[in-house]
């Protein structure tokens, strides 16, 4: 039996029982619980580091007011635990489907593009480059829906949104989409996959890049560029 | 050294990712799924937590439409189950803050669900339990909000205290001491109260 109380209150101990310097409590004499009643209540739920537990078992066994503590501390927990649970009304449901059926749900490419990102492991390099590519989708996105706007107005050739100053043919890849120029307007027009397809550091790439400076200042803004050869192949080269 | 997430933990968060990504992707029967795996979490949680059932209803249903508007922002840091709780209990929290909650529909609940108990109890047991419970329903009602959340975490959803503690954003040990000090005012209305000192 210990007695030794590496946990009592304040200014409380065994020997004294409380202020009055006599054992509290009933005819029984039992003594007034003089352990911690947070410590009492983490060890109720199994929440204190096993050296610490054994050391409360051992004062347990010797203090009949901790025990009693104790007991009072697990009748409350027993029938806190006995409350019913309710099961969630119906029209709770029914409220919540009609809710979010009215919500816009998370689209776009910019919100795939994010949930993709989440699996990824996010160390700091890989968070910037990753960062990089949805910022440059959100602009893309951005380019389309402007695109999509200069399809009902008359652009000139030498839109300085497009870069495109003084082109005669341009065809841009975007989001999936391509668009031909085709005088003052932008047409979207329906391509097969390109027969090849090259990253813009590749050397075949850097061939075809090197054949005309206007390729290069269109790269940055576009997903892809495909070219098309007199002979009808197409090649498709990716920033 | 970090430890590695154990094999159970690993695959619950993976599921969690896979049901998240699914509704960012506009499947709408992982909103659905979502839904039946937390209603009755939610539901209860703002049962306790407010006191009023017609009020638990209208609070489930914010925390819901919140979930859904916010779960693209989950990033899988904690178990879903974690998120959802620290949802509901700041949204009550938010909501409760300026009013007390009532005790009288509680009562009437607890009297509704005391009727479904389990009647293989003998009556005069029953009506003391029942009793017991009606009172300490009402009891956890009026504890502060600080103290109820803390016990209702940990009594009545089972939460371990390292749980309750990324619920709640404080540390353990502020965790032990609102549960101990909630489950001692609790006692004292069951009557089951520390023993008391004679006077000098």
């Amino acid at each position: 039996m210990s007695r030794t109380l590496p946990f009592s209150r304040p200014g409380r101990s065994p020997a004294s029982g409380g202020r009055s310097g006599r054992p509290a409590g009933g005819p029984s004499g039992v003594g007034a619980a003089c352990a911690d009643p947070e410590l009492l209540s983490a060890y109720l739920d199994g929440e204190l580091p096993p050296a610490r537990e054994r050391q409360v078992e051992a004062h347990l066994a010797g203090c009949p007011g901790c025990r009693a503590e104790l007991d009072g501390l697990r009748a409350v927990v027993d029938h806190l635990r006995r409350l019913e649970r309710a099961a969630p009304p119906q029209v709770l449901g029914q409220a919540v489907a009609r809710r979010v059926a009215l919500e816009a749900r998370p689209r776009g490419l910019v919100a795939r593009l994010e949930a993709a990102l989440r699996r990824l492991p996010m160390d700091p390099a890989t968070l910037v480059t990753f960062g990089v590519v949805v910022a440059l989708a959100a602009i893309l996105a951005l380019f389309v829906t402007g695109l999509q706007e200069s399809e009902r107005r008359p652009v000139s050739p030498a839109d300085p949104e497009t870069g495109a100053a003084g082109l005669e043919v341009v065809t841009v890849v975007i989001g999936g989409r391509t668009f031909d120029r085709d005088g003052a307007l932008w047409r979207e027009r329906r391509v097969g996959p390109p027969e090849a397809t090259f990253a813009a550091g590749s050397p075949e790439a850097g061939a075809i890049l090197d054949s005309d400076p206007r390729l290069r200042r269109l790269l940055p803004g576009a997903e892809a560029l495909v070219l098309r050869a007199p002979d009808g192949r197409t090649v498709s080269i990716r920033p | 050294m970090p430890v590695a997430p154990s094999l159970p933990a690993a695959a619950g968060r993976s599921a969690d990712r896979t049901l998240v990504e699914r509704h960012l992707w506009g499947d709408p029967a992982a909103f659905e799924e979502l839904y039946r795996a937390h209603a009755e979490m939610v539901y209860n949680l703002a049962l306790r937590l407010s006191g009023d059932p017609e009020g638990a209803l209208d609070l489930s249903q914010e925390v819901f439409l919140r979930i859904h508007r916010h779960l693209p922002k989950f990033r899988g840091r904690s178990s879903l189950k974690t998120w959802i709780y620290r949802v509901t209990v700041n949204h009550c929290r938010s909501r409760l803050r300026r009013r007390r909650p009532s005790t009288r529909p509680l009562a009437a609940e607890e009297e509704r669900l005391a009727g479904l108990a389990d009647p293989r109890r003998g009556p005069e047991e029953r009506a003391l339990a029942d009793d017991a419970g009606r009172r300490l329903a009402a009891a956890l009602a009026e504890l502060p909000a600080k103290l109820r959340e803390a016990v209702v975490l940990r009594d009545l959803e089972g939460l371990e205290y390292e749980e309750i503690a990324r619920v709640l954003g404080v540390r353990i040990g502020t965790v032990r001491s609102r549960i101990a000090r909630g489950r001692s005012r609790l006692r004292e209305v069951l009557g089951t109260g520390p023993l008391e000192e004679e006077a000098p």
